[in-house]
């Protein structure tokens, strides 16, 4: 292992590593207590809901690192593709009603 | 017993993908399909999934050897989720075929990338404008894995760049997939990076433009649990065993491999855009 390994890469990179387990661990526990039990697919779809809160909750971190640097042009960046994921999330929130029904 | 054979084929795909640097999406959606026979809608979203699982699992060795250009992947992630977004406004309004026929379009396309290169991309002209690269502070380095030196990049036409990522989110949403396969050329032709930097950097980046589209796919109900469960658990294990493939497998015989099945899977989703089924239990 390296022994520099600057901030921004150490907390970008655990935060990765052990969501991923705490999401594996959430889907794991699901499937085995039983996707027809209301406990085994409440904690199934938590893992799936942490899968992807992951890459999201990076790009958080990295905004608050470039407000902690003062770093304009960035924070402004970080800011504008949460931004744009949330109204991803208001559109697929809202779009339900309006989407195909199968 | 099906949520065991997901979880193989994800594990499957995934490390197979993995082996050569990407996540495995672009195997997943056609497995779920033709194999298991899933609608193509829930294969995509278990499938979007499945890129996030393997982004986030395969991302430590690439920062802790700094090959992710952080500043960068920020930028272009602006262009990757705008895209994903328009793709996510898109998805209710195109047909299943036109979904089947841009797959094996993809598909084709990924096959021609996977052909061994003459590495004949000669070198980066000085004459790009670096103007953009140069305010936004994207020139960076990384350090040599023996040596320990470090090597000194610059980045190179960012609009271009930015136009191909916006490209590569639409796809990847519409799809399911990473679209490292869109990420990579676009980094290698408009920003003129190093391979090991334009591969980590998509990598890292995929996740996030994948967030975008699954997190509406979530909130929408299309993310079935039953499938994007197994196939998410396959995947984290399938990125990890595939980073290790990677150092160990020889790479030409891999691509030419790799090229032989995805000519494959395009052939066969061409088919079925086409509303002919040729392998079991497929249905639209």
């Amino acid at each position: 292992m390296t022994p520099r390994i600057p901030r921004t890469e150490k907390l970008s990179s655990d935060l990765l590593w052990y969501g991923t387990w705490i999401a594996v661990v959430a889907v794991a526990a699901g499937l085995s207590v039983g996707l027809d039990r209301p406990l085994g697919f409440g904690i199934a779809q938590f893992g799936i809901a942490v899968f992807i809160l992951l890459p999201i909750s990076r790009v958080a971190l990295l905004l608050a690192i470039f407000l902690k640097e003062k770093d304009r042009v960035y924070v402004t960046m970080a800011a504008s593709v949460l931004a744009i994921i949330a109204i991803s999330v208001i559109v697929g929130f809202y779009g339900a009603a309006l989407h195909f029904q199968r | 017993m099906t949520l065991l054979w997901l979880f193989v084929a994800a594990f499957l795909a995934s490390a197979a993908g993995g082996a050569l640097g990407m996540a495995g999406g672009i195997f997943i959606v056609p497995m779920l399909t033709l194999l298991f026979g899933i609608d193509i809608r829930i294969a995509i979203g278990a499938s979007i999934v499945s890129v996030i699982a393997c982004s986030c699992a395969s991302a430590r060795p690439f920062l802790k050897e700094r090959l992710v250009n952080l500043r960068l992947a920020v930028v272009l992630e602006v262009a990757t989720t705008l895209g994903a977004l328009t793709g996510v406004f898109l998805t209710g309004a195109v047909p299943v075929s036109f979904l089947y026929g841009l797959f094996a379009v993809i598909l084709g396309v990924s096959a021609k990338q996977m052909l061994p290169r003459k590495h004949a991309v000669g070198p980066a002209p000085a004459a790009v404008s670096n103007d953009w690269a140069r305010i936004l502070k994207l020139h960076s380095s990384f350090p040599e894995r023996r040596t320990g030196a470090e090597i000194h990049y610059q980045v190179g036409n960012v609009p271009f760049g930015l136009s191909l990522m916006y490209g590569a989110g639409l796809v990847s949403a519409l799809l399911g997939i990473g679209s490292g396969v869109l990420k990579i050329p676009a980094m290698d032709m408009a920003l003129r990076l190093p391979i090991k930097v334009s591969s980590a950097t998509s990598n890292f980046m995929i996740g996030v433009t994948a967030a975008a589209s699954a997190s509406a796919y979530f909130m929408r109900g299309d993310i079935d649990v039953s499938i994007a469960g197994p196939v998410a658990l396959g995947s984290v294990l399938g990125a990890l065993t595939g980073a290790r493939l990677l150092i160990k497998v020889s790479a030409e015989k891999l691509r030419i491999a790799f090229v032989a099945v995805l000519l494959l899977l395009a052939v066969q989703m061409l088919f079925s855009a086409l509303g002919i089924h040729l392998a079991p239990g497929g249905k639209t």
